[in-house]
């Protein structure tokens, strides 16, 4: 052996020893490691078991002898209620009573835990309870109380008590009741509109109310009758009442809970969203009457506001102040829904009049709309931290309105507008503050002020009275506002396309480059776990269970293997849909065939440059063989001109469209429906529209939500939105289509349309 | 002492209501915060904020005999009353339990033995800076215009870059620049005017630098600013988070 060779194989040998040793000390290193994981993991597993087991001892121990203890005092307070009410002492015994009832409450309550509740949280079960312990009691306080041994009959003249409902903290009781017919007669003649139900609110001297209480709530009636708020009122020596319309529904604040209960952690979806947004534009609208009214509501938060039949209607009057009134200024109001600047300028002690009320009611909108994204209140005025997902607008708008006095809306209608905006947006997460009006200088006047405009039904009114709500405020601002909303949008429309792509395609390449990272940690994780194994195997096993367990619980996204609304198409049949529900919104699962043949789909072919009139010819075409397909099975669009109407019908336009050609083919469309006698509004090639186009685009934005044209449970939503606008017949929604110059179109009819006399137009399906 | 907590300190004593709101307005949330975690699982949410409000009353009473000059810290102070309340409280109830005969002191110590902390703790000394930087980003904000604070908001706290806040706006990179420069120079006057006003103490003044905060900035101290005050800003709002779904 040469000394090459013998110096070769030491330097081998060396080394083979020094990487075998490097190999031992870096399994060593890893396996200690795994061994210290697994043991840490191990005991604090092992700790939260105790605690765990410990909280449902200490919780069922606890439990017991409150139980036992309130069992013990209601056993005392029984012959104590049963004595006094004996002796003729009924408001003793009406005392004695009612701690009787705490007691056993408290009791039954215990009782529950114990055999109940403490054990299912034991097991990790406590969701089961969840309806028991916190949305019941919810409910059964809000429920209507009899009015029986509380209200002699009689007492509000015109009127029969129905019920009692919660009272607030104005001191005053709150009585539901029902006009009688003589009553009524008298309600219509003073034009007001059948209230069905109407709730009194009565003060007392005898029964607590206090003076200037009554003379708080007094004050500002005459406006509130001018607005149909109040019906009438009642003042005498001793007591004072009013009469509103009744609104049933929910309170925001439980809504709002339930919205976000729906929602996942990052926050309220994009459907959610838009409700939100019309919950706000349904305040403001009242907001803006209350202040063209004179008026300033001062207590405006979730819990004052009712939502009835999908809006929101603003409740008690208890604050409400006129503008112009000459009393000092006040701190009421509810704590971080209330401008601080205004508890600022009362401490001052300057007069109502002195200051601007409009501003402080319109922090409190504010304060709501931030409420509605967090489900929590701003506790930091215009510097709480957004936590929960939202449009950059949305945000915006939430910030200058709760913004320095000076920064801050000037009215209730500029915040209107800039809501009308976002809810217009195809996807408002794409809408930037410089588009809303208030920023780009394009905001359309206010409404003058000083000028009472009734809320038709009221403001409190039924849901049949909607005319508060915001889709009746489409009908009503459309009669006074300018264009400029909508030429706004029409202009940033193009640049929102660009950007909108823009943004996708940086979506795509995060998500893109976050995978890669993923699969790259993924796979460093899974040489560590194979050396983990080799050096433990037993511990490997461990480790690959809990891998195991923790790829079952990741979360699965579901995919539809068929297309659902080919499939209605096509299946015209009672059998279930492929997808049940979103974003926990009912969605459906079997589709009538009358819901399925109203949405009728085709595509059109286009390319760059193509003249307008030959795009007329195609959708001339296309809307005749739908015509006399619709006529063929007896359906209808609305009733012809030839029967003596202004117009065949209104249809709405919602274009989904890239800007290159999307113009033009819109134009077509819309020529060819104008030549029809349709009326056209949406998204029309025109710049040259009314806010009618905005609103009722607002509207079916927020109906569908940021849906595609494919997702059935859109197309259900904008028929209803459909049907619950009688001003529109139909709706159109073009759509980019899968293959290359091709646009897709769906029109969609309202749900009611078969109950209308036949007509002559009729649509059918188009391949 | 400096002649803003002189001044401040005689509104209080002359019973000045928007002093009083001013000193609500900054310290409540930290006396709550402190009321709560004092008394966890023995007092509510309502409790709490009665007693809050009991304590800047038994401050009111207080500030007559209160000789600043002595050096203690305000927030120490301020915390001495609140332990004090909470104590008359927790005395009360228990006085009411048991039918009468108990003694203060025994109560005082049986509360702080269920405190985790012993004197003003570290918690609640953050609490009490973070809350004046609060206050002074209410008077920035206050006292600028709304755009303005907007561009530093999202320059500042939302982490936006100078070119995306313009494109956002609709506005040129360099007003952007223009505007957060300007709501820079603003905050740090109020960040001096806040702290003079609730100082006593040359170590509280001192606090603001030691935090990043710096009042004479060179320009390598503008970043280093931005950053700790989002930080503060960031904690102080997480903070109103998990205070605010407390239930």
């Amino acid at each position: 052996m040469t000394g090459a060779a013998v110096f070769l194989k030491v330097i081998v040998t060396a080394a083979i020893i020094v990487a075998g040793a490097v190999l031992a000390i870096w399994l060593l290193v890893k396996g200690t490691q795994g061994l210290i994981w697994l043991l840490s993991h191990l005991f604090r597993g092992i700790a939260f078991l105790v605690a765990h087991v410990f909280r449902f001892v200490k919780n069922t121990l606890g439990d017991s002898f409150r139980s036992v203890g309130a069992l013990m005092t209601a056993i005392v307070l029984v012959p104590l209620t049963v004595l006094n009410f004996l002796f003729g002492r009924w408001s003793a015994g009406r005392h004695y009573g009612r701690a009787l009832e705490d007691e056993l409450i408290s009791f039954a309550l215990g009782i529950y835990r114990v055999a109940l509740g403490n054990p299912l949280h034991f097991v990790g079960m406590g969701m089961l309870t969840d309806g028991f312990e916190r949305r019941l009691p919810e409910v059964v306080a809000r429920a209507p109380r009899s009015p029986k041994a509380r209200v002699k009959d009689g007492k509000f003249t015109g009127y029969k008590v129905t019920g009692v409902l919660p009272a607030g903290g104005s001191g005053a009781r709150l009585f539901l009741a029902k006009p009688r017919p003589e009553k009524l007669k008298e309600l219509l003649a003073a034009g007001h509109a059948d209230p069905g139900q109407v709730v009194i609110k009565a003060f007392s001297l005898s029964a607590g109310s206090t003076l200037p209480q009554i003379v708080r709530e007094s004050r500002a009636l005459q406006s509130a009758r001018q607005l149909g708020l109040v019906l009438e009122h009642e003042l005498t020596d001793k007591s004072f009442h009013y009469v509103m319309p009744y609104v049933p529904g929910e309170n925001l604040d439980a809504v709002i809970g339930q919205m976000h209960d729906n929602a996942g952690t990052e926050g309220l979806s994009d459907r959610q969203l838009r409700v939100a947004l019309g919950y706000a534009g349904d305040l403001l609208y009242t907001l803006q009457a209350f202040h063209e009214g004179g008026l300033w509501h001062k207590d405006i938060k979730p819990s004052n506001l009712i939502v009835s039949e999908g809006r929101a209607h603003l409740v008690d009057l208890g604050l409400v102040t006129p503008l112009a009134s000459a009393m000092t200024l006040t701190t009421h109001g509810t704590e971080y829904f209330r401008d601080p600047e205004m508890v600022r300028q009362a401490m001052r002690g300057v007069k109502v009049h002195e200051v601007n009320g409009v501003k402080f009611d319109i922090y409190s909108a504010g304060a709501v709309l931030y409420t509605l994204i967090e489900n929590s209140f701003p506790a930091h005025g215009s510097l709480s931290r957004f936590t929960k997902r939202a449009p950059e607008a949305m945000v915006w708008i939430v910030r200058r309105a709760m913004s320095d006095l000076e920064g801050r809306y000037g009215s209730a209608h500029e915040m209107l507008e800039d809501i009308r905006t976002v809810l217009a947006a195809r996807d408002p997460f794409a809408v930037r503050p410089a588009d809303l009006p208030s920023v780009n200088g394009k905001a359309s006047a206010s409404t003058p002020r000083g000028r009472f405009r009734k809320l038709a039904g009221g403001a409190f009114g039924s849901g049949a009275s909607a005319s508060s709500s915001f889709a009746e405020a489409s009908r009503v601002a459309a009669e006074t506002a300018s264009k400029a909303s909508l030429a706004a949008m029409a202009a940033h429309e193009a640049a929102k396309s660009e950007r909108r792509r823009q943004r996708d395609s940086k979506r795509f390449h995060r998500t893109a480059t976050a995978i890669r990272d993923q699969r790259r940690s993924t796979g460093r994780s899974l040489i560590a776990a194979f050396v983990g194994m080799l050096f433990l195997a037993g511990l490997a096993t461990v480790g690959l269970l809990g891998t195991r367990m923790a790829r079952s619980s990741a979360p699965v996204s579901v995919s539809f293997h068929e297309d659902p609304v080919a499939w209605c198409l096509e299946n015209e049949s009672d059998e279930p849909l492929p997808q049940v529900e979103v974003d926990g919104l009912e969605v459906p699962t079997t589709p009538s065939p009358v819901t399925v043949a109203r949405i009728e789909s085709g595509r059109i072919a286009r390319h760059a440059g193509q003249h307008v009139e030959k795009l007329r010819r195609q959708w001339s075409r296309k809307l005749d063989e739908a015509f006399e397909h619709l006529a063929g099975q007896g359906r209808c669009l609305a009733e012809s001109a030839e029967e003596g109407l202004e117009c065949a019908g209104s249809i709405l336009l919602l274009g989904d469209l890239a800007a290159a050609n999307g113009r033009e083919l819109i134009e077509a469309l819309e020529g060819e429906l104008e030549e029809r006698d349709f009326q056209v509004f949406g998204d029309r090639a025109a710049q040259a529209g009314d806010e009618r186009d905005i609103l009722y685009l607002a509207g079916a934005r927020r109906a569908m939500g940021v849906s595609d044209p494919d997702d059935p449970e859109a197309l259900a939503r904008l028929e209803h939105y459909l049907a619950e606008n009688p001003s529109l017949d139909a709706l159109i929604w073009l759509s980019e289509g899968e293959e290359p110059d091709t646009v897709q179109y769906r029109f969609v009819l309202p749900r009611d349309c078969e109950e209308k006399p036949q007509g002559d137009f009729a649509l059918s399906s188009q391949n | 002492m400096n002649d803003l907590t002189t001044s401040f300190v005689k509104r209080l004593r002359a019973r000045d209501p928007q002093a009083w709101f001013e000193l609500w307005e900054t310290f409540g949330p930290v006396l709550r915060a402190q009321l709560f975690r004092w008394g966890r699982g023995r007092i509510g949410v309502e409790t709490v904020q009665d007693l809050s409000q009991e304590t800047l009353a038994a401050l009111s009473t207080a500030i007559d005999r209160h000789d600043p000059s002595r050096g203690a810290r305000f927030s120490t102070w301020l915390l001495a009353i609140a332990r004090y309340t909470l104590g008359d409280e927790m005395d009360r109830r228990n006085a009411q339990k048991r039918g009468s005969g108990v003694k203060p002191r025994s109560l005082e110590d049986e509360f702080r033995a269920a405190s985790p902390e012993e004197g003003p703790g570290e918690s609640y000394e953050r609490e009490v800076f973070e809350a004046k930087v609060g206050a002074a980003l209410r008077a920035a904000e206050r006292d600028c215009e709304f755009m303005d604070f907007a561009v530093y908001r999202m320059r500042v706290f939302d982490g936006l870059t100078g070119r995306e806040v313009a494109a956002s706006l609709g506005v040129s990179p360099p007003t952007v620049s223009r505007r957060l420069t300007a709501v820079r120079k603003l905050l740090r006057q109020r960040l001096f005017e806040v702290f003079s006003k609730y100082s006593f103490t040359e170590e509280e003044m001192d606090e603001l630098e030691r935090n990043g905060l710096v009042l004479n900035p060179t320009k390598e101290d503008e970043t280093r600013f931005d950053e700790a005050v989002a930080e503060i800003y960031h904690r102080l709002s997480q903070r109103d988070a998990s205070s605010s779904s407390q239930p």
